[in-house]
């Protein structure tokens, strides 16, 4: 059972659509990530499943409680929902308990009804129940955040990029707490971010919403793999192009013929790797040469470029296998490529093996 | 922190407002000190002394309650409903501030006669004060993070619960502060009490210096007068320092939610209207009214001299810039230590300078009578003497503009110009006075308007032969003469609006924004 259907859900500003169109549905004890540039109408599409706004067309069901569509508008209040706003949105003039325990019934907020319960829950000792908010980290504040929007129990989270304030440290601590605290309780979520990491390691489902459309809605591997087009493949993570030609036997590049998913018809096609797929291998046919080097810790990210064609690359290595700049090397693809038209948009029958 | 080191001169001159703002509150207590303690019982315990005591007590509470509920109202008409027109609304709702309540009260008796006594004085001083709650909740409402109304929906509360459970809470410290700044201004309120034969502990004091000439027996009731005002200054001060205990900063935010008043925007709209009609058009209208009658159809016929009018606007205009320059520069130094040099010292001058807000005029004159005929004859009387008492009154307004403006003037950008090669004086000249000139500019006016409309210590304290258009004001609409008033309201009133016009542009939209 699906707890939130969304269906042509259309919102416009003054004479600028916002959102377009949309279909979404939420499986019951899943967490979506709605992922997207800044303006690409997320924060607003929550806003109309939160109530906050009101859509100008098609239908948000909550559960099998329709409560937006025409002639129909059910106040925030009465939707039963879970919300965690940007930056947690604590009562500054209450306790961490008096928060948590804020949208219970009067004699359960007295009890303090589950506040150590839901305290241990996200994560934080019982020791922070009577503190105030401005006494909490940033983290800590997103954590009773998500306290007290679980405290009611609803069938449906909200979550409106409750990282985006935090710090690097922090916030990959916060996101496990988050996780495993909305896993546990067993609600539906849906989290709003423009954070590729974050939508990709949190999501059972990854739905991307590009200039007010939704542009696709996959499982986060998926998305990664097989993007519906260049600009979504650029946005999930870093991307290699290289022009090929399709050949019934797979894609061929200037770094060979390379295995492609599914059957597809011959012609000029563009070919996604990532840098993580290429390795560099000295076996005296030098294919490219090492042109600069990114160090990033762990890794280090190599600009290549390759001698047949000029194309320009790059390649993710181990931090102790940082070849000298200049050094020439023969590439290898590890695993099969993505192909895209020359328009940028992802071809057909490629992603079966991961949506089955 | 004690091995602080201030620069001395500096602190000398900052330290020279907080030595004048002890002088008449230890004046006070000292002619106060002059009875025993059975003549002090004898004299405080009269039934007169209780029967002003609930007087002003009533008064003030009545007002603060009246201006919180029709502050918090107007403020959440302005700010968070789709009230047409709420611009100009939100103008119309701190223009009252600059109708001083002994102008408003001239034109509410001149109306009717009936207008005394307890209803009369409440109408007239909620509303010149009501803008003060109106301005922090204003500001507070604008300032709160939308995302708190909204978590508080979404976890179940109506619209009204989540006022009161929510809202209401976060608006508490805006709320109290104006209130208790209300309380400040009707306990040391005299004009509008006297005209409207309202009798609290400032006009029984007045009357009784006038009756005696002696300034023990008012020193008594002042030391009362002072307690009570010292006490909101306290409160208010407490207040404040929760408010910006609860205050994090997060950045830009998104706009409220505004809510759509639906069926109620005809009542909603009607008592708006009828809010600007009671506190600007009756006091504006009243003026208008008596400037195109003769003279002798008021109560008591007199007419208007020329002259004296433009006497009194010279000196008026005179001593409103003569009271700014002073009051600006005894706050400069102060507000330079307390932005550059923060610790525990330039704290204790501060706090000193804030008491004076809690001196009435009354008090502050009559302290300064006493000087004048105690030590300084050749003061007594003097421009000087009328303007330091204007300094005395008017520093914490000055002080607080000041100080902003300095801590606007980041010390960053004073060093930069440094490091650039600027001398200290160049760096004054050419770095910080141009960066807080706004500000201080803004304190200046401040003072101005503040002084133009000042009548308690102008009363007492001016050189003989001086007459001010409050002054006038006051001469004649207490001998009933409204139509020789008139001029001299009418004037009053554009200089005070037009000045409080030149505030609003010096300190930017901002000025409606914050906090006053």
């Amino acid at each position: 059972m699906a707890a939130l259907h969304i269906a042509g859900l259309t919102k416009r500003f003054g004479a600028r659509t916002v959102l377009d169109d949309i279909h979404l549905q939420l499986p019951a004890g899943t967490l979506t990530a709605i992922l997207g540039p800044s303006g690409g109408g997320k924060t607003t599409l929550l806003r109309l499943i939160c109530g906050f706004e009101r859509a100008d067309g098609g239908e948000i069901r909550i559960g099998d409680t329709p409560v937006s569509a025409p002639g129909v508008f059910v106040p925030t209040e009465r939707r039963h929902i879970g919300y965690v706003a940007q930056e947690g949105a604590l009562f500054p003039h209450l306790t961490v308990a008096q928060n948590i325990v804020f949208g219970l019934p009067r004699q359960q907020r007295a009890a303090r009804h589950r506040v150590p319960e839901l305290l241990a829950l996200v994560g934080l000792s019982a020791t922070f129940a009577d503190r105030l908010p401005h006494q909490l980290s940033g983290g800590e504040q997103q954590r009773v955040a998500l306290a007290r929007a679980l405290a009611p129990s609803p069938a449906l989270v909200l979550l409106d990029e409750p990282f985006s304030a935090l710090d690097a440290g922090l916030r990959a601590d916060t996101r496990q707490a988050v996780s495993a605290a909305l896993a546990a309780t067993g609600a539906t979520a849906l989290l709003v971010t423009h954070d590729q990491a974050e939508a990709l390691s949190m999501g059972h489902q990854v739905a991307v919403l590009w200039g007010g459309k939704m542009a696709q809605i996959s499982t986060p591997q998926a998305l990664y793999r097989y993007p519906q087009s260049q600009a979504i493949a650029e946005f999930v993570g870093k991307a290699v192009w290289l022009d090929a030609l399709l050949e019934p036997a797979g894609a061929r590049t200037a770094l060979g013929l390379l295995p492609v998913q599914g059957t597809q018809t011959a012609g000029p096609a563009r070919v996604l790797l990532r840098p993580e797929q290429i390795r560099l291998v000295t076996n005296g046919h030098d294919m490219a040469s090492v042109r600069g080097i990114e160090y990033l810790g762990a890794h280090a990210a190599l600009s290549l470029v390759l001698h047949q064609t000029g194309e320009a690359l790059s390649v993710l290595v181990n931090a102790q296998d940082i070849p000298q700049p200049g050094s020439r090397f023969a590439l290898k693809v590890e695993g099969p490529v993505t192909v895209f038209d020359q328009a940028g948009q992802l071809l057909a029958n490629q992603d079966s093996a991961l949506a089955a | 922190m004690s091995g602080r080191r201030y620069p001395p001169a500096l602190v000398a001159f900052a330290a020279i407002g907080a030595v004048l703002v002890l002088v008449p509150l230890l004046l006070t207590l000292r002619d106060a000190s002059q009875f025993s303690l059975a003549e002090a019982q004898e004299v405080l315990l009269r039934p007169l002394v209780g029967k002003l005591l609930f007087n002003t007590l009533t008064i003030t509470l009545g007002a603060m309650l009246v201006c919180a509920v029709v502050g918090t109202l107007t403020a959440w008409f302005v700010e968070r409903t789709q009230l047409p027109g709420r611009r100009i609304w939100s103008v119309l709702v701190v223009v009252p501030l600059a109708i001083p309540p002994f102008v408003s009260s001239y034109a509410w008796v001149s109306l009717s006669q009936n207008l005394q006594d307890y209803l009369g004085a409440l109408l007239v001083v909620s509303s010149s004060y009501y803008p003060l709650v109106y301005l922090p909740v204003a500001a507070a409402l604008r300032g709160m993070d939308p995302a708190l109304e909204e978590t508080a929906r979404s976890l179940g509360l109506g619209r009204w619960s989540a006022f009161v459970r929510v809202v209401l809470p976060q608006l508490r410290p805006a709320l109290l502060g104006g209130s208790l700044l209300v309380a400040l201004g009707v306990l040391a309120e005299f004009g509008a009490f006297a005209l409207l034969r309202f009798r609290t502990f400032t006009t029984e004091i007045y009357a009784e210096y006038r009756t005696s000439f002696d300034s023990s027996g008012a020193a008594l009731l002042a030391c009362v007068l002072i307690g009570l005002c010292l006490l909101c200054v306290l409160a208010e001060h407490r207040v404040r320092g929760q408010g910006r205990y609860f205050k994090v900063d997060r950045g830009t935010r998104r706009a409220p939610v505004r809510y759509a008043l639906g069926r109620y925007v005809v009542p909603v709209k009607l008592f708006l209207a009828a809010l600007v009609a009671i506190t600007i058009l009756v006091p504006l209208g009243m003026i208008v009214y008596w400037l195109t009658q003769e003279g002798a159809a008021a109560v008591t016929p007199a007419d208007v001299s020329p002259a004296l009018l433009w006497q009194a606007t010279s000196s008026s205009l005179e001593l409103g810039l003569l009271a700014a320059a002073l009051t600006t520069l005894l706050a400069i130094p102060l507000g330079y230590l307390l932005a550059r040099h923060p610790g525990r010292l330039p704290t204790v001058l501060e706090r000193v300078v804030y008491l004076a807000q809690g001196l009435p005029g009354l008090v502050v004159a009559l302290a300064l009578v006493t000087v004048g005929i105690g030590f300084m004859q050749m003061l007594y009387q003097s421009t000087l003497m009328l303007v330091v008492g204007y300094a005395i009154l008017f520093l914490p307004l000055a002080l607080v503009g000041v100080r902003a403006a300095f801590v606007q003037a980041q010390p960053r950008l004073e060093e930069s110009a440094r490091a650039l090669g600027l001398s200290p004086l160049a760096t004054w000249l050419r770095v910080i006075l141009p960066l807080a000139a706004p500000g201080i500019g803004a304190a200046a006016t401040l003072v101005f308007v503040s002084t133009v409309t000042e009548l308690t210590a102008t009363l007492l304290l001016s050189p003989i032969g001086t007459q001010t258009l409050a002054t006038q004001v006051w001469a004649d609409t207490s001998t009933l003469a409204f139509a020789a008033a008139a001029p001299y309201a009418a004037l009053l009133a554009g200089l005070s609006l037009v000045s409080t016009w030149v505030l609003m542009s010096l300190l930017g939209r901002s000025a409606i924004r914050a906090p006053v």
